[in-house]
């Protein structure tokens, strides 16, 4: 019966306790701030000015390069992100576990390296030439920026279409089946529907990385939104430009944001079947594994071999003058950046996921939104509206370790939504009734029935923002308290100075890092609707 | 109103969104202490929407739920000591068996779990997971977790849906005897009228949110209200006659009525409740069999009795052909219905 989805959707329903307000309106008022920062900033033009800014030919050419841009790695990354994520859940492929990390591992690269490293192999000096002797055309403008993007994205796609596939009933393929539909009919039919939130969240979040990363743009010198800002603000001085850029660029994922509201809206995915959901029998390939494993060969060549094999060519020049105590003290430092931070973002994101899904309605629609908009906010103007802030509001705050963990937390919650939202859709509201018609309250039926079955997806996504802070560069190089220092600012530091030998160590920390990481969040993720039984017998 | 009166329902009413249709529709009715209550209906009727009121997991438009004279209304559904198994039971498959039970047990000795497994037939099952018991297994557990919160009433959400046909008369029957043991009254929703009347001792019937008729289960079934509840409980022939006192003048002839009415009626008779006979050598029939349905133990005819089919339901003495010429008589009495528009 369809009486869980009716009865979510339908009617009112109680007001939320406070324990999920309080949260939520922090989370509001926290990603609101940069918009709001944006908004002075921008109104500090006067009259005349402001329509030729607005107005400007040189907008239009940003937003289509941006979209494009957005097309490009958006296609790409599914494409190499949904047949992965099939080989690993619904084949008889072996080493599941190995390829998993592998196909997550590139999460672990940071932007500017991945495109370091497809410039260094093309062109007339590039490694291709050097090393086999082919002469690629230079990578550059949108195929390169589109490639060098969709290489350390595409993980993302990859980890939550591999969820939705595992918290998949098979039961449904195995209907479709008995009804006798080719595997072509059901993949499209049944497995797609099925596949299509996490794949529009999972787009999301990309494509709001694409529009606000610069690293990578910068180098590959394709001109979108960001690359504009960041030269706007770094160079040109023109802040009150650069903020009304930023707020076109706030426009298009509001718009971003509806279109996702739009696609996805009114589904449900709960399991209404009884009994425990089965791992589905794996696809035979066959004579399709070679096909297989060169398909694999070649994604995990391209993203993550690639970056190595530029990396270690540096480190031949940066290992001999290496400062070891310093990469010592930065590598503390960046567990202590990003470590608190990672559990902060989770004890304010899932109040919040359980605001939107418990207690539907306006204000758990603004607050979600908002903290999207706090994703998606470029980093480097949401550092400057935080120090911005600090010196308007409480000038002790700037530069403090509290106002920096603030501004990670903030721009990173939406990304912990995710795994939360897709493990609390999947568990239902049932059990969680079931628990208080025997007498529970609805915290510790919470606490009891739902929380241990969160564990898992809560620590994925606690390592999720984990290496994002790891990676993270702008919002740390403006608001680390002063003799901070990071893995990222070394890199970003010596690499700007033209040093890339120096910076090799430091960028080889970053991988290791993080990659160290991207292997927990396996461990842990996907896991989060599987029983205590199965886990068991696993 | 008795002394062991136990849960009152009043005027319950709830419609989805603010223009939605009208899913329970001014309610009422009540429940004895012990007393096993079946609402019926087809899917839609509002019935689960009835019991999810009653847990407390909807708010109620308007109207009352009070047990033992206390109002539940505004009372969270984890204080009103109201249990309910849900169709797919919603065991907790992180937790065993035991620890399933130990949950919501009201008393925390050590031999809670051993007692209650105990009492649904499952001993020895403590350690087990929910993905390791059959759906009857499952079906017990959830009662026994149930039971250990020792409410006084329980409510039951399409309790044997989720059986297969073998298991489900032995696990009504057993279920039942342990819930009358127990004395703890039920309220189960149930599209299947065969289950309702079989296991409740009294039923309601539902349709648009309405309660149609409620009564014992038997008189429900030999003097449904209208032709509705006739048809949905059983099987029945529905035929059109004119009404003259006790006695009404139809296709089968004058056929004595359960009361007396004149003018048209629709009467409701149902198949168990008429004989069929060869004719015998010099007799004029009064039908012609069209259709044989031979069910093992009894015989379902279809007989044309002048230009009307009705439905013959015979045990195994007589075994007559399809195009025999018949005689169809009246054994008891028929039913005359309400007029409603179906």
């Amino acid at each position: 019966m369809t009486v869980l989805a009716t009865f979510t959707r339908a009617g009112r329903t109680p007001r939320p306790p406070l324990l999920l307000v309080v949260p939520a309106l922090v989370v509001g008022i926290g990603t609101f701030l940069p918009a709001f920062y944006l908004l002075v900033r921008a109104l500090d033009a006067d009259a005349s000015q402001l329509g030729e800014i607005v107005f400007r030919q040189r907008n239009l050419f940003l937003l289509l390069n941006t979209l494009k841009l957005v097309a490009v790695v958006l296609t790409l990354g599914t494409l190499i992100a949904l047949p992965a994520a099939w080989l690993v859940t619904r084949t008889d492929i072996r080493f599941k576990g190995l390829l998993s990390f592998l196909m997550a591992l590139p999460l672990a690269v940071p932007g500017y390296v991945m495109a370091y490293a497809l410039l260094g192999l093309s062109g007339y000096y590039g490694f291709a030439r050097q090393w086999a002797g082919i002469s690629l055309p230079p990578l550059h403008g949108l195929w390169g920026a589109g490639l060098a993007l969709s290489l350390y994205t595409f993980p993302y796609l990859f980890l939550n279409l591999r969820a939705a596939f595992l918290g998949m009933d098979p039961a449904f393929e195995e209907s479709a089946q008995s009804l006798g539909k080719s595997r072509l009919v059901i993949f499209c039919y049944i497995v797609l529907p099925q596949l299509w939130p996490a794949m529009v969240a999972s787009w999301l979040i990309v494509g709001l990385y694409v529009i606000g990363d610069f690293g990578a743009i910068a180098l590959m010198r394709y001109e979108v939104f960001s690359y504009a800002i960041f030269t706007q603000y770094s160079g040109a001085f023109d802040r009150t430009y650069a903020a009304w850029l930023s707020l076109m660029l706030l426009a298009l994922t509001v718009a971003a944001l509806s279109a996702q509201r739009a696609v996805t809206r009114n589904r449900r995915f709960a399991r209404t079947g009884s009994g425990s959901a089965r791992i589905a029998r794996p696809v035979r390939l066959g004579r399709w594994h070679f096909a297989a494993w060169a398909f694999i060969a070649l994604v995990v060549l391209c993203s993550f071999g690639l970056p190595l094999m530029v990396l270690g060519h540096w480190m031949q020049f940066g290992l001999p003058k290496m400062d070891w105590a310093q990469l010592g003290r930065a590598a503390i430092g960046t567990f202590m950046a990003a470590g608190p931070a990672a559990i902060l973002t989770m004890v304010l994101a899932v109040p919040v996921v359980l605001l939107t899904l418990r207690h539907p309605g306006l204000f758990a629609t603004l607050i979600e939104r908002l903290a999207f908009l706090g994703y998606a906010t470029p980093a480097l103007a949401f550092a400057l509206a935080m120090v911005f802030f600090a010196l308007r509001t409480a000038p002790f705050l700037y530069q403090s370790y509290a106002l920096l963990m603030f501004a990670y937390v903030m721009s990173f919650v939406a990304l912990a939504f995710g795994p939360i939202r897709l493990a609390l859709l999947q568990i239902g509201t049932r059990q969680e009734e079931a628990a208080r018609a025997l007498g529970v309250s609805p915290a510790a039926a919470f606490m009891h029935v739902v929380l241990p079955r969160l564990r898992r997806p809560m620590v994925a996504g606690c390592l999720l923002v984990f290496i994002m802070v790891v990676k993270e560069l702008p919002i740390t190089y403006l608001l680390a308290p002063m003799g901070y220092s990071t893995l990222a600012m070394n890199v970003f530091s010596r690499t700007n100075e033209g040093m890339m030998g120096d910076a090799a160590p430091f960028a080889l920390g970053i991988i290791l890092f993080s990659s160290l990481f991207v292997g927990l969040i396996l461990k842990y993720e996907g896991g989060a609707v599987r029983t205590a039984g199965e886990a068991r017998n696993s | 109103m008795t002394d062991n009166l136990l849960l009152s329902v009043r005027s319950l009413s709830r419609r989805f969104g603010r223009k939605g249709p009208v899913a329970v529709d001014d309610l009422s009715f009540d429940i004895d202490t012990g007393e096993i209550l079946a609402l019926i209906g087809p899917s839609g009727c509002g019935k689960t929407t009835t019991l999810r009121m009653i847990a407390g997991f909807e708010t109620p438009d308007t109207g009352r739920v009070l047990l033992s004279g206390r109002d539940l209304t505004s009372t969270p559904a984890e204080q009103r000591g109201i249990g309910m198994v849900f169709q797919d039971y919603a065991l907790f498959p992180h937790m065993t068996v035991g620890e399933n039970i130990r949950f919501g047990a009201r008393r925390n000795g050590r031999d809670v779990v051993a007692r209650y497994l105990g009492m649904v037939g499952l001993d020895g099952f403590e350690q087990r997971y929910p993905d390791q018991l059959s759906g009857g297994q499952q079906q017990r557990v959830a009662l026994a977790r149930s039971f250990a919160a020792e409410p006084r009433l329980i409510l039951l959400d399409e309790p044997f849906s989720n059986l297969d046909a073998a298991l489900r008369s032995a696990a009504r029957r057993e279920i039942r005897r342990l819930l009358k043991s127990a004395g703890i009254a039920i309220v189960f929703v149930t599209h299947d009228q065969e289950e309702a009347l079989s296991f409740a001792d009294r039923i309601a019937i539902m349709r648009d949110g309405r309660i149609l008729q409620s009564g014992m289960a038997q008189e429900v079934y030999d003097r449904p209200a209208d032709a509705f509840v006739a048809t949905f409980l059983g099987r029945t022939n529905l035929l059109e006659g004119t009404a003259e006192g006790g006695f009404a003048r139809t296709s089968l002839g004058l056929l004595p009525l359960t009361r007396p009415t004149s003018g048209r009626v629709s009467i409701s008779l149902r198949p168990e409740r008429l004989g069929i006979r060869a004719v015998e050598a010099d007799e004029q029939p009064n039908g012609r069999i069209v259709a044989v349905e031979f069910k093992g133990h009894d015989m379902t005819y279809w007989v044309d009795c002048d230009g009307v089919e009705v439905q013959v339901d015979a045990m195994q003495s007589v075994r007559l052909a399809e195009g025999t010429p018949v005689r169809v008589a009246v054994d008891g009495e028929a039913v005359p219905l309400d007029v409603v528009s179906l």
